[in-house]
């Protein structure tokens, strides 16, 4: 029984959580680019006058899209239609079972791991879902009937199978490097130093393949630079046909992939929720703990936002080059580092 | 196991549920114009038909390939740093990494990656 409500109420934080960001993910992203560009943005939604900087507007905009028309075309496959922006969105925030947010805490005399599940194939889990949320893209074009629908929907398989190569790739010399596939364990194996002072992350052993890792990353998110499924200004995207609530949970489906990007690369690269040289300090074993999780958490923004000026600094591909970058680019590079990586672990 | 069970339960629910609930929220109007195909705001040229060009076949079967690869490698990169007999391990992963490269180089030469 208790381990059902510790599953249960472990669940509910992990998703108040996701859509919580999710949501505030919306307006740093509208903020961040109306600073880059020189403007205000969104700053009008407000609660009995007080609009303190716009931070009512993701529920503004969750009320106004719930409460759309909830329109499908007559010619759209309407089964299909319906069900596949619920395939993508369940896929793709299904991937953060898997992600552990500290270490265990103590509550009584029962101790609680941060994470859902701790499975020996947790990387292959995680790929494996987060590739599923593909199928859901293919539907909703396909259904939509739509010729431009229809074009987005190749031009974003074709995308994301192509990186999801050099991704795995780079997965694979880092299992080699972490020798587990254990999110937790490769997180303690990073919570050590090279030489007594450099951090054993995975961006320091695997510069290369973090590289890689977030190139091939970013693109499998389709966002810019990489946004040709979607490119507004030509084919509008897959869901064109969408609107309303439907279109909306592709949108958020969007900022979820982007916050278990980032969410994975603190895990892989960045040591996890390691603070470097805080067991040097003196503080007691609890005030770690408490200081990583929050530590975790600010890293995982860092990249967020980190991302975030990716997407609103580099003006959008054309096909033909993202494929080079892809295929000629990033998998070669990435076979190149597994081949060293194998090598020298084989040797030493 | 339960957990994942209940995950999944739950992520289902949570999807079905905030994907179709503004059937029941929204108004409902009708309209001749909202039944045609969209179209930037010219009348519609050409009906949906399903043809594409066979690059993205190319590159679905390239990917079918590396991938199924990349699979198999897993394994072996799991267990490279811990076995004690490393060289033999290197030795057979070499051989598929020369298979590897050598398909990787035959599709690139052929043309495989070029988009026209």
């Amino acid at each position: 029984m208790s381990v059902w409500l510790i599953a249960l109420i472990k669940i509910i934080v992990l998703f108040a959580w996701l859509m919580l960001f999710a949501l505030y993910a919306t307006l740093l992203e509208r903020k961040e680019s109306a600073v880059i560009q020189d403007r205000h943005g969104a700053n009008r939604a407000s609660i009995f006058g007080i609009s303190s900087f716009g931070i009512f507007q993701p529920f503004a905009d969750a009320l106004k899209m719930l409460f759309k028309e909830d329109f499908i075309p007559d010619f759209a496959d309407k089964k299909m239609f319906k069900f596949a922006p619920v395939l993508t969105f369940f896929f793709s925030s299904l991937v953060i079972i898997a992600i552990p947010f500290g270490e265990p805490i103590k509550i009584g005399d029962k101790t609680i791991s941060l994470q859902l599940i701790n499975p020996d194939i947790a990387l292959i889990l995680i790929f494996a879902l987060s590739s599923m949320s593909i199928y859901g893209v293919i539907l909703g074009g396909w259904s939509s009937k739509n010729k431009y629908a229809f074009l987005g929907t190749m031009r974003a398989t074709a995308q994301i199978i192509s990186y999801e190569v050099a991704l795995i790739f780079s997965v694979i010399s880092l299992i080699m490097v972490y020798s587990s596939m254990k999110l937790y364990d490769i997180v303690l194996f990073q919570k050590a130093y090279l030489w007594g002072w450099l951090p054993r992350w995975g961006i320091f052993l695997q510069p290369l393949a973090f590289i890689v890792f977030i190139i091939a990353a970013i693109a499998e998110t389709k966002r810019a630079p990489f946004d040709l499924p979607e490119s507004e200004s030509e084919i509008i995207g897959f869901f064109v046909e969408y609107s309303g609530i439907r279109f909306g949970v592709y949108m958020l489906t969007d900022f979820i992939e982007t916050i278990m990007l980032s969410l994975l690369i603190t895990v892989l690269f960045l040591g996890g929720w390691h603070i470097p040289f805080i067991e040097r300090t003196g503080l007691s074993a609890n005030w770690i703990k408490a200081i990583e999780i929050i530590g975790f958490q600010i890293k995982t923004f860092l990249v967020f936002g980190f991302l975030l000026l990716v997407r609103w600094t580099f003006p959008r591909y054309r096909f033909d080059q993202l494929m080079e970058l892809g295929w000629k680019t990033l998998v070669p590079i990435s076979i190149f580092n597994l081949i060293v990586t194998a090598i020298v672990i084989g040797l030493l | 196991m339960i957990e994942i069970l209940i995950a999944i339960i739950f992520f289902g629910i949570i999807a079905l549920i905030s994907a179709n609930i503004s059937g029941f929220l929204g108004p409902k109007s009708k309209n001749p114009t909202k039944e045609t195909p969209f179209e930037c705001g010219s009348p519609l040229l050409e009906k949906f038909s399903v043809s594409y060009t066979p690059i993205y076949f190319f590159v679905a079967i390239a990917f079918l390939i590396f991938d199924v690869e990349a699979s198999y490698l897993l394994m072996w990169a799991l267990i490279l740093r811990g076995v004690t007999d490393k060289l033999t391990l290197l030795i057979v992963g070499g051989l598929f990494f020369v298979i590897i490269i050598l398909a990787f180089a035959y599709i690139w030469k052929k043309g495989g990656f070029e988009w026209e």
